[in-house]
């Protein structure tokens, strides 16, 4: 698994870096420290995850993740930041990331959070999730094989078109399946997509 | 009195709209002149021609225009002059001054000049004239400010030459001394105008002074107000940059000493590791108390109030607290109706109720820590309460003080600073909630905290009552498509279950073995041979009468018939939410 590290303290990469290996032996890093160096190192390799600081030195942190999701939109980016304000976190996944993970988490809350991470789960402070209702499903069987890829794909944060280029349908099937799988599971949106999916503990393997 | 403000008021506008606010008693005396000096010169023009009209054919015509052309020319001339010194600012005070008082006797001069027509004028004019006469001067104690210069050198030529007149002029009244009271009584007149004057120019002086003082003050004012608001930017500034900087460090340490303890260590490594780790979490704990409390007394945290169900948090809290309070051994129990919804912030309300749980459990050696919710009017009540020390009557209103702390004299770091308590009072003000504290020493403390209601609450506790949905029921999940098994977990957990999924028979027992399930909800087709029907049976050798529902899309009548033998509700495929939720309710209460 290829993950990339962007936060502007090279300590705090160092961290993580460890922590990661010593979750998952398989895990390969590379870092940056600034959006300029990511945005270059998005666009050399493929990786299987972004894990990105809110605070880089000259950027806003949202429109941030604004850009590297432009330029890797089918890439999972995960937010690590020392902030852990809903309404910041809400922002973060508006625009596209797929979890959030606060700096101050414990030791241990912040090993759950990162193997959820590596296993593809969706991790939300809890905090967040307490106060956040989403409505109630509609009926049941819950979703298609097919339903459940496009939600795989949307919960990533990848645009209608991405979605429909990596699933090889066209755009409008892409909007019909996710009207039905957002009726399905109760969520209005993307994001309360995302939200329903941390709260279920979701992995997207 | 109130005519002289409102002439002062007015030179005041005038003031304001032409030029910058007088700096001195003088200048300011200068623009009230020259704005009462352009006041003045219709009516007094008007009362001329009145004069005039009435002398007309007692006097030569041209003697007449002649005084009228004099009056005119002393009104434009003072007018035209004082204009120019307002603003004449190269000459001293007392020379502009003194050339007022010149130009203000000009015009008494030429008013005055009226007296000389007395002889040739009847009874009644003469005294119209006089009356006229009598009247500019009294309206010149306003009009001067009562400047003693320059309203005196308008007032004696006027009434100088009137009292010669109606005393040494010649008489018409049949009784002399009629003529003679005039004149004594226009003196006695002239003698009140002056101490009127000098009390009219003291006012002035004084509302001046109190002006420049008001003005200085705001000056003052609006410096300290910027000054205050500069000051605030910046600690706004060091917090956000405070918080960012100096948590980095302890964040990051909190990374290696996480990423230190996944390795092989040694049983000593190991401790060390966990102390390196405490000692971690405790600086990173106070850093964020402190920045906290920074930030609360700055202002700069805002609530966002939304619905928030108590019980998840509480839960939470209680997961979160058990360790230590089981380490401490005590009894933490947590009593939360499930429908309590509140309207308030999440992120700040768990600040206050883990300061709260923090100090009952530190402060609690043996007995219990309790937390309960419990409905009140106009919200819902939450208390928490502990067996523990409790506090003397004398401290208790110090233990809401910054960095105090009862029964830690040393001040011993490891127990933290002191922040706790003054960080939730901060944080109830700020959200609005009532709190109130009782303790006794020996007995214990408790906190009541009056939280306000979710309207949204409200109507899902009619929700949760019409669905008769009992919550929290444990529902174990049989199904061998996993997108139903996630479909059916959505769903159960969005009722408020708690759903264990199994993709067969296996995974069901073993799901079973370790947790009684409230109610099994098994597909008849599963994998291979395995059906739901045998499924639920395996569960019910464990546990004995588990109610189970049966889902499926197509089922054959004798297995139908088999399902009902052994008690299993059957539902088709697809079951919409409410059937679900009903079948549910009704095989856990049937």
């Amino acid at each position: 698994m290829r993950i990339l590290l962007i936060d502007d303290h090279p300590l705090f990469r160092g961290g993580l870096k460890y922590l990661l290996r010593g979750l998952d032996e398989s895990v390969e890093t590379d870092e940056s420290g600034d959006c300029a160096q990511a945005l270059e190192r998005l666009g050399a390799g493929p990786y299987d995850l972004v894990l990105l600081d809110l605070k880089l030195p000259g950027v806003n942190g949202l429109d941030a993740l604004a850009s590297l999701r432009e330029a890797a939109p089918g890439t999972p980016l995960i937010m690590l930041s020392g902030e852990d304000d809903p309404e910041v976190v809400r922002a973060a996944i508006e625009r596209g990331a797929m979890g959030f993970i606060p700096k101050s988490s414990t030791p241990e809350v912040m090993i759950q959070a990162l193997q959820l991470v590596l296993k593809r789960g969706v991790y939300l402070p809890p905090t967040v999730l307490d106060a956040v209702h989403t409505g109630a499903p509609s009926a049941l069987p819950g979703l298609t094989p097919r339903q459940m890829d496009v939600m795989r794909c949307v919960i990533r944060g990848m645009p209608n078109k991405v979605i429909a280029r990596e699933l090889d349908v066209s755009e409008a099937t892409v909007k019909a399946h996710l009207t039905a799988v957002f009726q399905a599971i109760g969520a209005r949106n993307r994001t309360e997509a995302v939200y329903v999916a941390a709260k279920l503990g979701l992995r997207l393997s | 009195m109130s005519r002289q403000s409102s002439a002062y008021a007015s030179a005041e506008k005038a003031g304001e709209r032409s030029l910058a606010p007088a700096a001195t008693w003088q200048e300011e005396l200068l623009r009230v002149l020259l704005r009462q000096s352009q006041r003045v010169i219709l009516p007094n023009l008007l009362t001329s021609l009145v004069v005039v009209g009435m002398a007309f054919g007692r006097l030569p015509t041209p003697l007449l225009a002649g005084w009228l052309v004099i009056v005119v020319a002393a009104h434009a001339i003072r007018r035209i002059t004082l204009g120019w010194l307002v603003r004449a600012e190269r000459l001293e005070f007392a020379t502009r001054l003194r050339i007022a008082a010149v130009l203000s006797g000009l015009v008494g001069i030429s008013h005055g000049l009226s007296a000389g027509f007395f002889p040739f004028l009847p009874s009644v004019e003469r005294a119209l004239v006089s009356l006229w006469l009598v009247a500019a001067c009294a309206a010149s104690v306003v009009s001067t400010v009562g400047y003693l210069p320059v309203f005196l050198a308008y007032i004696v030529p006027i009434l100088s030459p009137v009292i010669a007149m109606w005393a040494l002029g010649p008489g018409i009244a049949e009784h002399r001394w009629i003529e003679s009271a005039t004149a004594a009584l226009v003196l006695m007149l002239g003698g009140l105008l002056v101490t009127y004057a000098k009390d009219s120019f003291r006012l002035f002086r004084e509302s001046f002074e109190i002006r420049l003082q008001r003005l200085e003050l705001n000056r003052r004012l609006e410096a300290a107000l910027h000054e205050a608001e500069l000051a605030n930017r910046a600690k706004t500034r060091f917090l956000a940059s405070a918080s960012h900087d100096l948590r980095q460090p302890a964040h990051t340490a909190s990374l290696f000493a996480a990423a230190l303890s996944m390795r092989a260590l040694d049983a000593e490594s190991r401790e060390i590791v966990q102390h390196l780790n405490s000692a971690v979490q405790a600086l990173a704990t106070q850093l964020d108390a402190l920045l906290d409390i920074s930030k609360l007394d700055a202002g700069v945290v805002r609530p966002s109030r939304a619905p928030l169900r108590l019980g998840a948090l509480l839960e939470r809290m209680q997961r979160e607290f058990a360790p230590l309070a089981g380490a401490k051994g005590i009894a933490l129990a947590v009593s939360c109706p499930p429908v309590a919804w509140v309207a308030t912030d999440a992120t700040l309300l768990e600040r206050v109720v883990r300061n709260l749980l923090d100090n009952a459990v530190k402060y609690t050696d043996t007995g219990r820590v309790d937390v309960r919710v419990e409905p009140e009017a106009g919200g819902q009540l939450l208390t928490i309460s502990d067996s523990g020390r409790g506090i003397p009557e004398a401290e208790q209103t110090r233990v809401f003080d910054e960095f105090y702390q009862l029964g830690n004299p040393e001040r011993d770091r490891a127990k933290g600073l002191g922040l706790g308590l003054a960080i939730v009072k901060r944080l109830v003000s700020l959200l609005e909630i009532d709190m109130e504290m009782t303790s006794s020493p020996g007995a214990g403390t408790r906190f009541r905290l009056v939280l306000p209601r979710a309207r949204e609450g409200a109507e899902r506790a009619e929700d949760a009552a019409t669905m008769r949905t009992p919550a929290a029921l444990n529902v174990l999940v049989i199904d061998d498509e996993a997108e139903v098994r996630l479909g059916m977990k959505i769903l159960l957990e969005g009722m408020g279950c708690r759903a264990t999924l199994a993709e067969g028979t296996a995974e069901a027992l073993a799901a079973a073995r370790t947790a009684r399930p409230d109610v099994v909800v098994a597909d008849f087709r599963l994998r291979g041979t395995d059906n739901g029907i045998e499924a639920v049976r395996a569960v019910r050798a464990l546990h004995p009468h588990v109610p189970a529902l049966l889902v499926s899309g197509d089922i054959a009548s004798d297995q139908l018939r088999e399902a009902e033998r052994a008690g299993i509700a059957f539902l088709h495929k697809p079951v919409p939410a409410e059937t679900l939720k009903r079948a549910i309710a009704d095989a856990v209460s049937g």
